[in-house]
Order: structure tokens, then sequence, then C-alpha cells
């Protein structure tokens, strides 16, 4: 799995270059996104575009990284694949997370706080 | 010894009727209990699936509580083994999927299943949001007559999986 780290005037985003985040991977995911954000300040987009699936430990990954990132680093979703989406609207985590349809929507200017 | 629990009423129906059985559909899968492999039968299962023109959604949910169901096993019931034996058998009969899923590892806690609560994520603050327990829950919502028992070979779960066609 590759992160590839996109820094914006408004926020960092981050292209998972996987097609699962599910149980195989959900450790590698948490020190990966650790990585890629080590440095920076404000909004992290988590570009899912190319992620066909995610798992409830994919989903945990998720949830962690958020968490690790504090309120400082608020971190957005965008580009959710139909499964994907299912996952977090059956989870409820559509309510917690702020999901953009595109990144280009998560970096337009309304969207910046 | 044999402990059995359900979520249903039901811990299985019984011998479908014979005008719904297709035997030579029947997909069966042995393997060595780790993520890959998991991973590896997961898409020749939906690869399977792919040809048998049910509707996108079913196929997701197939794969999904069969990922959820199968890396539970891992993660769990082998956690200090490298070496489990874990197997999956698919029935297809015309609306459902009727699954089994065995393996020689430890068993649940409390010889129960968790129960499919889903995890209180709306209104908790970032930092207490959970980062399990989704998994069950999923399970739960997606799979019917879901059922755990314990033998002496091991785990058996079965549940069943409707399948709308196309």
């Amino acid at each position: 799995m590759e992160i590839i780290v996109k820094a914006f005037e408004s926020a960092t985003v981050l292209d998972v270059q996987a097609p699962r985040i599910d149980a195989a991977v959900a450790i590698q995911f948490k020190d990966k996104v650790r990585a890629a954000v080590s440095e920076g300040t404000g909004r992290v987009i988590l570009d899912l575009s190319q992620v066909e699936f995610l798992d409830s430990s994919g989903l945990g990954a998720v949830v962690a990284a958020m968490k690790q990132l504090g309120k400082e680093r608020p971190l957005e979703l965008a580009a959710l694949s139909p499964k994907v989406d299912k996952v977090m609207k059956l989870t409820c985590m559509d309510r917690v997370f702020t999901i953009h349809e595109t990144v280009a929507a998560a970096l337009a200017p309304e969207n910046v706080a | 010894m044999t402990v059995s629990q359900s979520t249903h009423n039901s811990p299985g129906l019984g011998p479908l009727p014979a005008v719904a059985r297709d035997r030579a559909a029947d997909l069966h899968f042995a393997f060595v209990g780790n993520l890959q492999q998991v991973r590896v039968t997961l898409d020749a299962i939906d690869a399977e699936m792919a040809g048998r023109n049910l509707c996108p959604d079913a196929r997701d949910n197939i794969q999904l509580v069969l990922a959820e169901v199968l890396n539970n096993v891992v993660e769990h019931a082998f956690r200090d083994r490298a070496d489990g034996a874990l197997s999956v058998t698919i029935e297809i009969g015309r609306d459902v999927l009727h699954c089994v899923v065995l393996d020689d590892g430890a068993p649940m806690p409390g010889l129960e299943m968790p129960n499919g609560e889903r995890p209180e994520v709306v209104g908790i603050a970032v930092e207490d949001l959970p980062e399990g327990g989704f998994g069950w829950f999923l399970i739960h919502r997606l799979s019917e007559a879901l059922h755990y028992e314990r033998s002496e070979a091991g785990n058996r779960f079965t549940f069943r999986l409707p399948v709308a066609r196309n």
C-alpha cells in the first residue's frame, strides 16, 4: 500500500493507492498515515477513490487515524466507492466523518473553513 | 460436547426442498487460515458470484460478511497460530446462499458470538470513538439465521445470505 501526499494550501490530501483497506493492511495503513501527516498543519483529506473495499478492520484503522490526528487536524473523506459508502452508512460513520463527493469538492473554497 | 447459540429461533431450516438444491453449484474452499489466504478466497468466491447474475448489492454483502467472519477467525480463533485450518462451504440456492465456516481454532469467548449491536458513534467525542465492534454488527445486520456451534473439532458458523438476482 502506498499513500501519496499532496499538499494544498487549504488541506493535505492523502491519496490511498490500494484497492482494499482490510484486516491484512489495517496496521500498515495506520503507520503510513502517521508517517504521511507527521509534518504540516490543517485539514487532512483522505482520498479513497482507489479503494474499492473497506471492512471493519479498515474502518477501525480510519477511525484510529482520525483520533491520532486530533482536533487540530480534522480528517475528512473524499470519493467513496459504492462499497465503502455502504459500510459508512450501515455503521453510521457517515454521520461522524465529513464526506466529500470528490477531492476537488473537498478543496473547493466553500468547503475551506 | 456441543454448545449451541442462535440469534434467531431456528438454528437452521433443515434440508431444503430438492428443487431448490443444486449440488453441483456448491462451492468449497479449505485453506490455511491467514489474512492473505482470506483475500485470495474472497476473490475466488467473488469470481464465482460474478457469473451468477446476482444484483451488485448481494455480491457486495457476500464479500463483506465473509470477510468479517473469516478475518475474525484468523485474528481471534487463530491468534497464536499460523497453521489453523479454515474452510468455507457455500450452497447456492435460488434466493439464498447457505454458508458454513469451519475452523479448528480457539472457541468464541463464553462460547457465544458477540451480539450485533451497532457501536455508538453519533454524538461521541472523536477521542472516544470505537475502533472495533463493527465487524459483528455487519455480520448480524447483513446475514440471516446466524448460528454458532462449538464442538471438539472446533468452531462452526452457519448463516444465510439473501441473493436478489438481476
